[in-house]
């Protein structure tokens, strides 16, 4: 059965893998990157994700200017977002918010919401 | 010889009887004419002394020249009206006693006339004789019986019969209804008897002497009266000199601010040039940063190259009271005072020192009575330094003393100014770094922790038994216990940064929250009973979710972990009151007396034991404490060991607190 893809971005390889096989059990496609510039890169070259699980403190490209990116441009911008992070404050306002470290049931019925 | 009476009473004795021998009438009428003549000569010799007497008393200003005047109406009197004269002029005390004769006396018996022969005053004749009476004495011939009497002794006795006195007259002298001595003149034998007439002469030469006299005395009281407003005005100017200059190094030292080198500085340079120094130094004792005392000096006329190689001055006899404080050392040749040179080495001044003659130290002592330091001056001429001075210095050195005072406490403050900026700095760069520290668990520790929790997560869902299960559970709870410390931890040092509980508020309801926490703390399989929840009133409120369930989970999850086994957890919300709601968590059990009074303190227990069930850092009521208090509200606790019971009482108020510029606009 196959719910959809998932895109990860995170920095943090362990996370990203972890979460690709969580995802992969739960039924759902999963294509990983490791900062916001390759988020974005997949996002314009692959076909269009059901969600995107965003780390928000990243090298090269935050979440943070990832996000305000997808905001920008008009095809990215209705893409969902859930912004994983382990300092709440430096999101951005209105984003879904799971804290790390992530409940993964929580994440997963939420990732359920979009996909 | 014999006595005749005074003047009222008698007639001169060797006044011609001419009417009892009748001469021709060419006689008498040749007789009548020499006699015109001789009266002429002698008005006109009378009148030439008058002259000669004005002259004479015309500029007296001064005592030296009231004596050198009366001497010369004496000489002048017993040479044209006499063979002798004395003037006494009556003063307070003995009177002044001028005499002159003409060839009358032994030069040995002069001298005794001014000095040894005084007249007596209980002598019935003579100057104390008419003061008393006030009326002239005139004796047309003198007995030798009047000289006897009026001897002081036997070679005055002489002396007075010596001289052959024939006649004798002494009147007052009158001035302004006073009477301010006697003129005395005496006739000898071969001088003709004073008649009447000279006698009236006598007095109007005695009243012009007199005259002069008191004018003398008046010209010379206006004189002193002159003198004494002159010293007064030169007294008043130099103290109003000194008051000006002393004003001005007032005015000098507060314009020298603070700064303390300057204040000294100023002083000396001052206090050298009123004094009149030719060089002046301010020794000045100073306290190091370690505590430790030196000296400092500050130079003022001369190069600072002139002391430097001679050392600070040690504390010598004549250094010795002025930093003591004792007082005032002031010298017009320093070099003949019996301390000066008694020291080893030098016994003096080293060599190469400035000349010091005149020498002047005061002591500057502080408010609190410390010795300060000593303002020392220096000349090389001997005898330059005066009490004013000495008062000057004096002066100088109490207004010194406060500049310094005020200059060292402002130094003080400065120097407490620039510790507070430094370990403000300090702090600041703590702060930076407790925040960096703080970014480092919230990011850096999460990240890991969050890849385990999410790869234990994938183990435990493909787990297909019970032995990989447990243990992976197990992996979860602690991931999960480490979570919830390091976001205390988190929250601990936001709070004692200073920068509180952030809160992120919306409408919801308590009630809500209250049943997903304790959803959440809903062990599975666990026998024990589950906490409840029970309402009343509305629950609904302004707060901030998360912060909300974080307090719940604290309260909830210490009731159920801290409960006596088998006893049910009361969760309940009031919300009967409209502008607050009050959460309740009660339950069986009591909390340890001693824990009691500090249980909202952070980090609680951390004293090296352990409490019984205690899993966590003793930060989960603190934070719960400061999140009720960025709420507006309260957390109490009310616990009897007795009783077996505990229940922790949160106020939350239902809207945050409106801003005081609001209330104000309100109310406009």
């Amino acid at each position: 059965m196959s719910h959809g893809t998932v895109l990860v971005v995170d920095d943090d390889e362990d996370i990203r893998e972890s979460l690709r096989d969580a995802f992969e059990d739960a039924g759902y496609q999963v294509r990983c990157a490791a900062n916001g510039r390759e988020g974005l890169d997949a996002l314009k070259k692959y076909d269009r994700p059901c969600v995107v699980v965003l780390d928000l403190i990243m090298p090269i490209m935050t979440g943070g200017e990832m996000y305000d990116a997808m905001q920008a441009d008009p095809t990215l911008a209705e893409v969902p977002v859930i912004m994983s992070t382990s300092d709440a404050s430096r999101a951005p306002s209105g984003v879904l918010l799971l804290k790390k470290p992530v409940n993964l049931q929580r994440m997963l019925a939420t990732i359920g919401r979009f996909c | 010889m014999k006595v005749d009476d005074p003047v009222r009473s008698s007639r001169p004795a060797t006044q011609p009887h001419h009417e009892q021998d009748p001469l021709p009438e060419s006689e008498r009428r040749g007789l009548a004419e020499r006699s015109a003549l001789r009266t002429a000569e002698r008005e006109r010799d009378v009148a030439r002394l008058k002259g000669e007497i004005s002259f004479a008393l015309g500029d007296i200003t001064d005592t030296e020249g009231q004596v050198l005047a009366l001497q010369q109406v004496a000489d002048l009197i017993a040479k044209g009206f006499g063979d002798w004269c004395v003037i006494h002029v009556a003063e307070p005390g003995e009177a002044r006693r001028i005499a002159s004769h003409a060839d009358v006396l032994k030069p040995t018996w002069t001298q005794a006339f001014s000095t040894r022969w005084r007249p007596r005053p209980d002598s019935p004749r003579g100057h104390f004789a008419v003061l008393r009476s006030g009326q002239p004495q005139w004796f047309p011939s003198v007995s030798d019986q009047m000289l006897v009497e009026t001897a002081v002794d036997p070679e005055h006795l002489e002396a007075l019969r010596a001289m052959h006195i024939s006649s004798y007259l002494c009147v007052p002298m009158h001035a302004r209804r006073r009477i301010v001595g006697t003129l005395a003149c005496v006739r000898t034998a071969t001088s003709p008897a004073y008649d009447e007439r000279e006698v009236a002469f006598a007095q109007q030469i005695a009243d012009r002497v007199g005259l002069a006299i008191d004018n003398s005395r008046l010209y010379r009281e206006a004189q002193e009266a002159r003198e004494t407003a002159e010293r007064l005005y030169v007294a008043e100017q130099r103290a109003r000199a000194e008051a000006e200059a002393l004003a001005r190094v007032a005015q000098a030292l507060s314009e020298a601010g603070l700064d303390l080198d300057a204040v000294v500085q100023r002083v000396t340079d001052e206090a050298t040039a009123l004094v009149g120094a030719q060089f002046g130094a301010f020794f000045y004792n100073a306290v190091g940063e370690k505590g430790e005392e030196y000296m400092l000096y500050t130079l003022s006329g001369a190069p600072r190259a002139a002391f430097e190689k001679l050392g600070l001055p040690r504390n010598t006899p004549i250094f010795a009271p002025t930093f003591a404080g004792v007082g005032t050392v002031r010298l017009d040749d320093v070099k003949k005072d019996p301390r000066y040179g008694t020291m080893s080495p030098h016994h003096g001044m080293p060599k190469g020192h400035l000349p010091v003659t005149s020498y002047l130290a005061v002591p500057v002592v502080s408010r609190t009575g410390a010795v300060t330091g000593g303002l020392f001056f220096g000349h090389s001429a001997p005898g330059r330094f005066t009490e004013q001075h000495e008062r000057i210095a004096r002066v100088l050195a109490a207004h010194a003393s406060l500049a310094i005072d005020n200059a060292r406490v402002f130094q003080a403050s400065r120097e407490g100014e620039e510790r507070q900026a430094r370990l403000v700095g300090e702090l600041e760069h703590a702060v930076r770094f407790s925040e960096m520290f703080v970014g480092i668990l919230g990011h850096d520790l999460r990240n890991p922790l969050s890849a385990i929790t999410t790869a234990a997560s994938v183990v435990l869902s493909r787990a297909d038994s019970e032995r990989v299960a447990k243990p992976v559970s197990r992996i979860l709870g602690s991931a999960d216990r480490m979570s919830r410390m390091i976001d205390q931890i988190l929250d601990f040092t936001r709070v004692r940064l200073g920068g509180g509980i952030p809160l992120s508020r919306k409408r919801f309801e308590l009630a809500d929250i209250c049943r997903l926490v304790l959803d959440e703390l809903r062990g599975e399989g666990d026998d024990e009973p589950q906490a409840q929840l029970e309402l009343r009133g509305p629950t609904s409120g302004e707060w901030d979710e998360d912060r909300l369930a974080q307090l719940v989970s604290n309260l909830a999850g210490n009731a159920l972990q801290h409960r006596s086994p088998g006893t049910p957890v009361l969760v309940s919300i009031d919300g009967s009151m409209p502008d607050k709601v009050t959460l309740s968590v009660q339950n069986r059990g009591s909390v340890p007396p001693d824990l009691l009074p500090v249980i909202f303190e952070p980090l609680r227990g951390r004293d090296g034991r352990k409490r019984q069930g205690s899993s966590g850092l003793g930060l989960g009521l603190y934070i719960s404490q400061q999140i009720a208090l960025a709420h507006g509200g309260s957390i109490r606790v009310d616990s009897e060991p007795g009783a077996d019971h505990t229940r922790f009482d949160v106020d939350l108020p239902r809207s945050p607190p409106v801003p005081q510029q609001t209330q104000q606009e309100n109310v406009k």
